[in-house]
């Protein structure tokens, strides 16, 4: 099966389009989870808090959309523009992709609506934090199948031989996804009526959850193997042994659903810790192998450090491979478990954003360049994180508990103290580069393309 | 190097079936700490604790909690959102038998890398052996709220 270069010309108008909207949300997320953030902090912000019209259960309500937008919404609204990349042509594949984008963003909306309303009882249970509120469930649900509808049209790739071989990873994207929405139903469907909200809230999404961390890292890969096609020409290595990569983590996804007939009462602890085990087992060798071909990559071949692929390359592989080995020095429930999932999570991000900037633009029309502005928004976020995931390690072995601030944190001791200003300093530098990027993104989605810009005399 | 990459593609899928084997299979709850149980009026379970409380106190606190140094063999303590009561303080080498009810709703008591899940009305026994010193970490490992993250037990060993 040979390795192949997207194209601007292998994709039709009406999948760029698409590709475009789904890339908006995306980014469009990440612009309001910041402006969320932004918020959170005013929240707690003596006298300024007194200004702003919401409760005080006000931080919770953000801190959850925030996550939900920077961390569900914009790697799903991104598996979305994936798979507008990748589908096979065909008119239900694009009214498929069509009605995914408008129910993925109509779902954005609805799951809005309670934060800013200061409505619904924040639960900051894993994976996927909730607003108890009707319209953020809904919100979820409808935004979750409008990214189903889009992935299905892929399932015929499985099965098929395409052409890119992006393309064979896009679709068990698709898989594990799919694979993840059966695992949050079965749990909906298991947990007992009337039990209590934290604890639902915990156990639908629990399963689910673990399985999207295998869609994370198959979309990191697949910013991988596209970014060394961009910058290298070929991918980090050799198409049938990348394709197996893929299939090995979509295996694990699409066994999952197993679990809930084999592995014990859906509220039980032995329920829970299988799927704890599920990213022990079958998550580190596939990015291990990849990552393995990318570093080699990056040794044997020329290094330019001007590029966003490279970039986007390099530090994603640094930062996702630093937040690997964190994990397997976690404590129970201090803040080594956040500096291991920001490194690791930091990692795609670098890995999405090249995607985005070197890889999805360009087959938009428009470019990112090679200014100062690139370069800076990568170094920025990149090393931003490592240093963000530093301090929390730090902190961690301390004793300093996760999920905590001001008073709570017991920061009793200078090494607590350092450790957390440490924290708070690789997260200015990342939420940096993180602002660099979501302005270069949606400036460029929101311009006439080149050709257009060329035609009117603009360019 | 087509033949190297199949036979190398072919042993990652296959290293990845037995992983996936092993996983399915596995269900051994290695991390599940051993316990006993039984079930328990609630009412009697804390006017126990509250004797164990005023036999055994030390006359200080801990965090607004009492703390109670108990003498080997059966000790009690109440957990609800969020908190482990009393304080304990233990004495080093020496064995207890932690009867831990949730008042409630579901919790879990994590101590050191196993954990066990505690359900309103079913009281959980586990054993414990004091260490030489220092501390011994008890905490919540089942979201119950959004002060889940800050309810860590005090158990300590004190000569």
């Amino acid at each position: 099966m040979p390795s192949a270069l997207w194209s601007l010309e292998s994709l039709p108008p009406v999948r760029r389009a698409e590709m475009r909207g789904w890339v908006l949300l995306a980014v469009g997320s990440l612009a309001v989870a910041g402006t969320l953030a932004l918020l959170l902090g005013l929240s707690r912000t003596p006298k300024v808090q007194d200004w702003l019209p919401w409760g005080p259960h006000f931080f919770y309500r953000a801190l959850v959309t925030h996550v939900v937008l920077s961390f569900e919404v914009w790697f799903l609204a991104a598996l979305g523009a994936l798979s507008a990349m990748a589908a096979p042509p065909g008119v239900w594949g694009d009214r498929l992709g069509r009605l995914g984008l408008v129910l993925g963003a109509a779902g954005v909306v609805l799951l809005l609506i309670p934060a800013l309303a200061d409505q619904g009882e924040p639960s900051l249970n894993n994976y996927v934090p909730v607003v108890g509120h009707k319209l953020f469930y809904v919100g979820l649900g409808v935004h979750a199948i409008g990214v189903a509808l889009a992935s299905v049209r892929l399932l015929p790739l499985l099965w098929r031989r395409p052409r890119v071989c992006a393309a064979y990873g896009i679709a068990c994207g698709a898989l594990i996804y799919l694979a993840a929405l059966i695992c949050f139903g079965l749990a909906w469907a298991l947990i007992p009526a009337g039990t209590d909200p934290d604890l639902f809230n915990e156990r639908v999404f629990w399963g689910g959850g673990h399985v999207l961390q295998l869609l994370n890292t198959l979309i990191l890969m697949v910013a991988w193997q596209s970014l060394s096609e961009r910058q290298y020409g070929s991918g980090p290595l050799p198409a049938a042994l990348a394709n197996a990569c893929f299939a090995a983590l979509a295996l694990f996804a699409a066994a999952s659903p197993l679990i809930y007939a084999l592995g014990g009462d859906v509220l039980g602890l032995d329920h829970r810790q299988i799927f704890t085990r599920l990213l022990w087992v079958g998550l580190p060798l596939p990015p291990l192998v990849m990552g393995l071909g990318v570093a080699w990559r990056l040794i044997s071949a020329p290094r330019d450090w001007r590029s966003p692929a490279f970039l986007a390359l390099a530090l994603s592989l640094f930062v996702f491979a630093v937040g690997g080995f964190a994990g397997f020095f976690l404590g129970v429930a201090d803040t080594r478990t956040p500096s291991h999932y920001h490194a690791v999570i930091g990692g795609v991000q670098l890995g999405l954003m090249g995607m985005v900037l070197a890889v999805m633009l360009p087959l938009l029309g428009q470019t990112a360049g090679q200014g100062r502005a690139v370069r800076v928004q990568f170094h920025l976020y990149g090393w931003g994180q490592l240093v963000h995931a530093l301090g929390f390690f730090l902190a961690g072995a301390a004793g300093v508990p996760r999920k905590t601030t001001g008073i709570d944190q017991g920061l009793d001791t200078l090494w607590k103290k350092v450790s957390m200003g440490v924290v708070g300093m690789g997260t200015g530098l990342a939420v940096l580069g993180g602002v660099i990027f979501v302005w270069m993104a949606l400036v460029r989605l929101l311009r006439p393309t080149v050709a257009q810009r060329a035609e009117s005399g603009h360019e | 190097m087509n033949s190297n990459a199949r036979a190398a593609a072919s042993a990652l899928l296959l290293a990845t079936i037995l992983l996936l084997a092993g996983w399915l299979a596995g269900r051994t709850g290695a991390d599940i700490l051993p316990a006993e149980s039984y079930a328990a009026n609630p009412i009697d379970f804390v006017t126990r604790t509250e004797a164990m409380i005023a036999a055994s106190q030390v006359g200080r606190t801990a965090e607004g909690m009492p703390v109670v140094r108990p003498p080997p063999g059966d000790v009690y303590v109440r957990v609800r959102r969020w908190e482990f009561s009393p304080a304990l303080e233990l004495a080093p080498g020496q064995t207890y038998r932690l009867h831990l009810l949730s008042e409630d709703v579901v919790h879990s008591a994590a101590i050191g890398d196993a954990e066990v899940l505690l359900e309103p009305n079913t009281v959980k026994v586990v054993t414990l052996k004091a260490p030489a010193t220092g501390r011994v970490r008890i905490q919540c490992g089942e979201y119950c709220g959004l002060g889940h993250t800050k309810m860590i037990g005090s158990i300590e060993a004190v000569p």
